[in-house]
């Protein structure tokens, strides 16, 4: 292992933040996390290895920032996996440049199971 | 009275008997046809020479008329009742015991009963036997005289020349002519003599009596007959006696009648002129066939000139080289043996050497006396001109027997002698039946009499007869309809008729053809007077030269009336002169014609007509006139008119509630059956803002785009169908906001029919505002139970692998229960979200391609963990790929499983089925648990719907998955059902259309 991979979380849920920052921590990843969306852009130094990116955010929408983050050249090769509570937004989503979806609630499987295949692309 | 007692006297029977007794007339009477003897008198009796035969039959009185002719006048007379009246008729009687003959004139008359039939006959008779006798002697003697008159054909006369007397016998003056006792002068001879023959008698009579001639006479004369004017041929032969002075003193001799002499030789000489100018070539030969004699003609064949000296010419020399062994052969051998021959033979001219057929009648002379043949001799005919006309008579034939009409000849009796081949073809006559029969037996048999009646009669009284006839057919006795002329043949010498001719033409071709015509006329007059448009045609003048029955029904006028302008005339007055305008004008541009009139009916009804009309051209281009119609159309137009009247009506009946409609909070309009609106109220102009000619088209102008297709789709609908109109649609207000209206119209019916529409618009804006935000609220809603459900979920799981980590299971084992109950709570949330989509239609597919029994299976594998009791039993066949939502189906799929599961718990098994049905892929899941009732299967599929019943509502759920299930594979385009016996169990089945791959 070359170090923990580290996660960021983007969600305004501070109750999803905490429970998911808990379970990636126990499964051995290091997470920061940001309850305000657009502070994503604003990142500069290493990137994290993936950003967990919520879609519905108070004021902001996930899919403008997965946007933005893909058209940012130092930004473009973090992988988004984003999240939402609804399962319609999953090919928006994937439009919006997201290296892919997962809707809530999830089951703690499918999120590490598809943690690891970002992870393991990029790295 | 005297009369009387005179008649008395006369009835009196024994007086009458007297009479008769007494009468020297023989009187018999016989009563009945056997004839009895009822009485003869006395000198009937004497005539008979028998005793008293009263009583007697004839027959058996007098035995002796058997044989004459008495019996049988006496019987026709018994039945006939015509008395018989003879004169001097001979009758044989047994006199004395000798049959003698006698003369009578008798009567014989039938005596009549009442009846007027005969019962007896009275037979008076004279008897002229005397008298008769006389008569014939006298006749005798008559006779003999003029035997001997004839015999002396001489007469004989005497002159005396000095004193110029004649003396002339009885014969003489017969001769010349003269009544008998006549004394005739010599110069009263003169007088009848022929006037040609004066001269010459005359210098005969003073030759003679000039002494140097010697005396004698000898002269042929012709005398005139004194009194009957007959010429006569006299031969005077005399002698004249001379005294010593040689002066003539007698003059006598005898005449004699040479009249046939003469005309013996006359004929003779006739007969030789004949045979030397006839036509006919004659000659004659002795026994030897040497040539003694050949006439004008002969010569002329054979090339000899009149004066040429040909004899000796033996016949072998005048036939044609090729045909004198038949002369030697058979003719001379013939003419020997039988006398006569005859045939065709050639001669030849003895100049040209040409052959000349001629039919030879030859025939041996034999002595008067000796009855030995003396000569022979051949009268020839010329056959040369008889065979040209025979060859034009074959062409004739030709030309006859390959005439497309029928052509025959008969006999005067109607014996068919001929029948050309188009004639055999047509009564089915073979070719070569030579017997043709009669002419009665070509006709139909109902055509016999009139064959004899008619026909014959006319032919014979005018040579010719022309008419129809019905002809038969020999073999299938078809009647032929002929239209025929039979004439008379005439001899072209003798000028009689000689036969009849017939020449037909077959009628049925003609009468089918005529028929033809005749039934689509009649077929053409049927439609056009059962049109219930009047028709009508034009000549390229205008004038009207043909209308149907419909325009005569319609005015009353006679076809003779309406033809030129006289259609005008019932024309209501003041359009006469529009109508006939329009026509003139149209006429002479060649245009379609139209105008609208009205008609006066012949009932004085007053009817609106459309009359139209084309212009029609000839095949070669020439304007030929108009052809056209007139429709009454007063029912369309009233009924316009009503319309009209109705709906201003209406109008003003609407406009009488504009009080109230105007404060109602809806927009109210009415529209006419055509769909324009015609009335709005205050309310929707204020809404749409006071602008007249927008609100005219509401739906054009102030609906928005987005909706206006399937308003005007509705609209079109409801006024086509007449259903009512109901729709829901955004429409732009004055201030240019658009807001929610629900659009409602109902047809206004009167008798039947339409005449209104009735619509309202409601505005609904706060209604749809309200439902979206019950949505929004909904989504909202899910959206932020979901995400402290997703917090469990996560610390749940992070705390139940922490405490498996730590090997303590119990507590890990709680940890996924909790888990699963989250999991209901989320399925639960998932489901009142859908529904909230499926309200708000904004449902969501995202379509792939997959195996549908792959998805089935993989559902099927993750179903399985949560029973133990049920076996998931797979029941697939090929279905191939689908284009729709993998997810959604999968939803479906569990939703009907889990129901399977849910109610059949005292059931071990499940049958999941999938299958391929042409165009549809067909999933089933079958359970045999609790069933539904029949009055309920339709109601699974309702929102919200549970199954109640005793056991029922104790079964959890919200009552939304069926509904879901159903939405989703509605709006996927496919069908959900259920088949349920309850108690049983129930197979719930669904559909999905499959789109092909490319």
């Amino acid at each position: 292992m070359t170090g923990q991979k580290r996660i960021m979380i983007a969600d305004d849920d501070p109750g999803i933040v905490d429970a998911v920052e808990m379970l990636l921590e126990f499964e051995g990843y290091a997470v920061t996390s940001t309850g305000d969306g657009s502070s994503v852009l604003n990142l500069s130094g290493e990137l994290p290895d993936l950003l967990l990116l919520d879609i519905w955010m108070s004021g902001e929408d996930g899919r403008d920032i997965c946007r933005k983050l893909k058209e940012d050249e130092s930004k473009r090769h973090m992988p988004v996996l984003m999240i939402s509570a609804s399962k319609d937004v999953r090919e928006s989503a994937l439009d919006a440049g997201a290296n892919d979806f997962l809707a809530k609630p999830f089951e703690m499987n499918d999120l590490l199971q598809k943690i690891e295949a970002l992870t393991q692309k990029s790295a | 009275m005297d009369n009387e007692r005179d008649f008395d006297l006369l009835n009196n029977d024994s007086i009458f008997r007297t009479l008769i007794e007494e009468s020297p007339t023989a009187v018999g009477l016989y009563v009945g046809r056997e004839m009895r003897i009822q009485l003869a008198n006395d000198a009937m009796l004497h005539i008979w020479g028998k005793g008293n035969i009263i009583g007697q039959t004839l027959r058996e009185a007098l035995p002796e008329l058997e044989g004459q002719p008495f019996h049988q006048l006496l019987d026709d007379v018994y039945t006939t009742g015509i008395p018989y009246q003879s004169d001097e008729d001979a009758v044989d009687f047994l006199i004395d015991g000798k049959l003698q003959r006698f003369y009578f004139s008798f009567t014989y008359k039938g005596l009549k009963n009442k009846d007027g039939r005969v019962w007896a006959i009275l037979n008076t008779a004279t008897d002229v036997t005397e008298l008769a006798l006389t008569r014939r002697k006298l006749a005798e003697s008559e006779q003999s005289t003029r035997v001997a008159l004839r015999a002396g054909e001489l007469g004989t006369w005497d002159l005396d020349p000095i004193n110029n007397i004649v003396t002339w016998d009885e014969k003489c003056k017969e001769l010349y002519g003269f009544p008998k006792g006549d004394h005739i002068s010599y110069e009263g001879v003169l007088k009848h003599m022929h006037p040609a023959d004066v001269e010459r008698v005359n210098k005969a009579v003073l030759t003679a009596l000039d002494i140097a001639s010697g005396g004698d006479y000898r002269v042929e004369f012709r005398t005139i007959g004194a009194a009957d004017g007959k010429i006569r041929w006299l031969r005077c032969e005399g002698k004249a006696y001379f005294n010593s002075d040689g002066i003539a003193y007698r003059f006598a001799g005898t005449a004699r009648d040479i009249s046939t002499e003469v005309n013996e030789q006359k004929q003779q000489r006739r007969l030789t002129a004949l045979v030397e100018n006839t036509d006919d070539i004659i000659c004659t030969a002795d026994l030897d066939g040497n040539i003694n004699y050949i006439n004008k003609a002969g010569l002329q064949l054979l090339g000899i000139a009149d004066d040429e000296n040909y004899a000796p010419l033996h016949a072998s020399k005048i036939y044609f080289p090729e045909d004198v062994p038949v002369l030697e052969q058979e003719i001379i051998p013939a003419l020997m043996s039988k006398g006569k021959w005859s045939g065709r033979m050639r001669y030849r001219n003895l100049v040209t050497g040409e052959a000349i057929p001629v039919f030879i009648n030859s025939f041996r002379i034999d002595g008067p006396i000796s009855g030995t043949p003396i000569a022979l001799a051949s009268v020839n005919r010329d056959l040369r001109p008889e065979l040209a006309a025979n060859n034009e008579r074959n062409k004739l034939l030709a030309l006859i027997d390959s005439s497309s009409g029928f052509v025959s000849l008969s006999e005067l009796d109607g014996t068919v002698t001929y029948v050309n081949a188009t004639g055999r073809a047509m009564l089915g006559i073979d070719a070569n039946t030579t017997n043709l029969g009669h002419n009665s037996q070509f006709i139909m048999p109902y055509e016999i009499k009139r064959l004899k009646d008619e026909i014959n009669k006319q032919l014979l009284e005018e040579g010719r007869w022309t008419g129809r006839v019905d002809y038969r057919h020999f073999k299938t006795g078809e009647a032929i309809p002929v239209e025929g002329s039979s004439m008379l043949v005439y001899d072209s010498l003798t000028g009689k008729a000689q036969g009849r001719a017939s020449i037909a033409r077959d009628l049925r071709q003609e009468i089918a053809d005529k028929k033809a015509l005749q039934d689509s006329q009649h077929l053409l007059h049927n439609i056009t007077t059962a049109s219930p448009t009047a028709l009508w045609m034009s000549d390229r003048e205008g004038r009207i030269i043909y209308t149907n029955q419909t325009w005569l029904d319609w005015t009353g006028q006679t076809n003779d009336e309406v033809m030129g302008d006289g259609w005008l005339q019932p024309l209501v007055a003041e359009d006469r002169a529009i109508a006939a305008k329009k026509f003139i004008g149209d006429l002479a541009a060649r245009r379609h014609y139209e105008v609208s009139f009205r008609l006066i009916r012949k009932d004085g009804e007053i009817r609106w007509c459309v009359a139209t009309g084309n212009p029609q051209y000839h095949s070669d281009g020439t304007f030929a006139g108009y052809i056209g119609s007139c429709t009454d159309v007063t029912e369309y137009t009233l009924i316009e008119q009503q319309l009209q009247e109705r709906n201003i009506e209406l109008n003003v009946q609407v406009g009488q509630f504009e009080f109230v409609n105007n404060f109602m909070p809806v927009q109210l309009w009415t529209a006419t059956v055509n769909g324009d609106l015609d009335y709005v109220n205050q309310r929707a102009i204020d809404y749409f803002g006071n602008n007249e000619g927008e609100l005219a088209d509401i739906w054009q102008n102030f609906v928005h785009p987005d909706d206006m297709l399937p308003t005007t789709k509705a609209w079109l609908h409801s006024i086509q169908s007449g259903s009512p109109f109901q729709v829901e649609f955004r429409l732009k207000g004055s201030d240019g906001i658009y807001r929610w209206h629900l659009a409602r119209a109902l047809p206004f019916t009167r008798d039947g029919k339409i005449v209104k529409w009735f619509g309202t618009n409601t505005d609904i804006d706060e209604q749809k505002q309200m439902q979206r935000q019950k949505d929004d609220f909904l989504g909202i809603a899910s959206h932020e139970l979901k995400t402290p459900v997703t917090s469990i979920k996560a610390y749940a799981q992070v705390l139940g692998a922490m405490l498996e980590k730590e090997g303590e299971q119990r507590k890990a084992e709680m940890v996924s229960r909790m888990d699963a109950q989250v999991n209901r709570l989320t399925n639960l949330i998932g489901d009142l979200l859908d529904v909230t989509k499926i309200n708000s239609g904004r449902l969501q597919f995202n379509k792939v391609w997959f195996d549908i029994n792959k998805v089935v299976r993989e559902t099927m594998v993750d179903l399985q963990h949560t029973t133990h009791r049920h076996k998931l039993v797979e029941d697939f066949t090929e279905t191939g790929k689908i284009y729709t939502d993998k997810d959604r189906i999968g939803q479906v799929i569990t939703n009907l499983i889990t129901n399977a599961i849910k109610y059949s718990p005292q059931a071990d098994r499940i049958i999941v089925s999938t299958r391929r049905e042409k165009q549809e892929i067909v999933v089933c899941v079958q359970d045999f648990g609790i069933g539904i009732a029949d009055n309920k299967q339709d109601k699974v599929f309702e929102q919200f719907y549970r199954v109640s019943g005793s056991k029922q509502h104790t079964f959890p759920g919200l009552g939304l998955g069926l509904y879901i299930s159903s939405e989703i594979i509605k709006r996927e385009g496919g069908r959900m059902w259920v088949n349920s016996i309850e108690g049983k169990g129930s197979t719930f089945c669904f559909s999905l259309p499959v789109t092909t791959l490319n």
